[in-house]
């Protein structure tokens, strides 16, 4: 992570930097000389010892808790930030970002507040605030209402915005993106241990520009978790598809639904996905109207992994239409776009990677592979992800 | 071959005890309370000695410290 600590020295000096939580040497530097000095590499979030050795007298100045500070740096063009997910070693800080369309491999953000997965994620777009919202953490194992918000402009690591109205997992997000409201819906609240799971019905808001705790929206028709949610941005229409609606089961759901952002009211009936299943991967083209819903899984005696994209126009009613189909099938999939310029980016796990593929919204067809990667091991079902489009 | 430093803390801390040589940690223990203390290791050679109080933050730290041989 870039996280630097600098300062002043007068005299030649060993510097050295002890982490307080291992309380193991991070960092030594033996040929800082009388001037401003700042060590980036090696250095990682959380309290430090630093102290700095006269390499003349030996005399020893020393400072604990140091905090260092992150170093940011400013993006440009159209991005997309994941953020959380879990890892081998479990629940993650993590952010990293891609350019959409997607040109390299993933790239260091910066951190989450707390580690934390099967959280949600929106943004206001092109005003540059993305905010991160509920999930679980590997410490309590239980639910989390914490909401986090970060700059799109510049990596960075994120600031605690507020709290959801419910501790819950599984939500999904969507925007009125420039309008400033942010809608989280539906989740799981799982009491104790699996299988004695709550599903909700709850949809709160959070006005995106502002800090603050979250607000009674109105309910989804049915109590639901793993599901998509799209937009189509400041037209003000905000989609939920498909989902899990009966807690410990495989009862996946094929139903659209859709609010009216700007107006906090309950969900009202759309029409039907061709599959019903559970999926949180959704892109939308912003005001160009058109939402896709990428793979996920349906149950038939058995789960069936789905590589199929279907498409609606948002701001009608009715059931969706076959897009084309993914490279490969998958649970885990996440999906960014650049809003009107149509670019979509679908972050998937396949085959213990996580890749990206990628297609044009307002066309149909398959989309196709990227010879990118996520580099930050974020697999995409349980991270978050948004984009400043 | 055991290594000893000691001296008086005037209030409770961490002492945490750096090798010159290489920047390694040599001991690295909780002093509980104010009085006397020492702290032993193997390593010879001049070390860097910090008290930190973890509280203040505050660290009071010597260099050049060369610890005394004492019986294993």
């Amino acid at each position: 992570m870039a996280y630097k600590i600098s300062g002043d020295l007068d005299r030649n000096a060993d510097i050295i930097v002890i982490d307080q939580a291992t309380w193991s040497v991070e960092l030594i530097n033996n040929t800082a000389s009388p001037d401003e000095y700042a060590l980036a590499s090696g250095i990682s979030t959380g309290t430090k010892i630093v102290f700095g050795r006269s390499k003349e007298s030996g005399k020893v100045l020393a400072y604990g808790n140091v905090a260092p500070v992150y170093e940011s740096s400013p993006l440009s063009g159209d991005v997309g930030v994941f953020g959380g997910g879990s890892t081998n070693e479990g629940a993650t800080f993590s952010m990293s970002y891609i350019n959409i369309p997607v040109s390299s491999n993933s790239l260091e953000f910066g951190d989450l507040s707390s580690p934390r997965y099967w959280l949600g994620a929106t943004s206001n777009g092109s005003s540059n605030r993305g905010v991160w919202a509920g999930g679980v953490s590997n410490s309590t194992s239980s639910e989390l209402n914490l909401t986090d918000y970060v700059s799109l402009a510049s990596t960075g690591v994120a600031s605690v915005f507020g709290q959801l109205t419910e501790y819950r997992s599984w939500i999904s997000a969507m925007s009125n993106k420039a309008n400033n409201r942010g809608v989280f819906c539906g989740g799981t609240h799982e009491i104790e241990v699996y299988p004695n799971d709550v599903l909700h019905n709850t949809i709160d808001y959070i006005t995106i520009s502002t800090t603050g705790n979250a607000q009674d929206f109105g309910d989804t028709a049915t109590v639901l978790t793993g599901f998509a949610t799209a937009s189509n941005s400041t037209l003000n229409r905000g989609i939920i598809a498909g989902g899990q609606s009966v807690a410990a089961s495989n009862t996946f759901i094929n139903t659209i639904q859709y609010v009216t952002i700007s107006s906090a009211s309950s969900a009202q009936d759309f029409g039907g996905l061709i599959t019903a299943k559970k999926s949180r991967g959704a892109v939308d083209n912003g005001t160009n109207d058109r939402a896709l819903f990428m793979a996920g899984f349906a149950y038939d005696e058995g789960f069936i992994y789905l590589n199929t994209i279907e498409y609606i126009t948002v701001s009608t009613t009715g059931n969706s239409t076959d897009f084309g189909d993914m490279a490969y099938p998958s649970t885990h999939v996440q999906g960014v776009s650049n809003g009107t310029g149509n670019e979509a980016v679908f972050s998937l796990y396949h085959e213990d990677y996580t890749w990206y593929e990628t297609v044009n919204i307002s066309s149909t067809g398959n989309s196709v592979e990227s010879s990118y990667w996520e580099a930050y091991y974020l697999t995409p079902d349980v991270a978050a992800a948004t984009a400043n489009a | 071959m055991a290594y000893e430093i000691s001296g008086t803390v005037g209030y409770p801390c961490r002492i945490i005890v750096v090798n010159e040589s290489d920047w390694t940690i040599d001991a690295n223990e909780e002093v509980g309370s104010v009085g006397p203390f020492s702290t032993s290791f193997t390593a010879s050679g001049t070390k860097t000695v910090l008290a930190f109080e973890s509280s203040s933050g505050e660290v009071v730290g010597f260099g050049s410290v060369t610890p005394i041989e004492v019986p294993e």
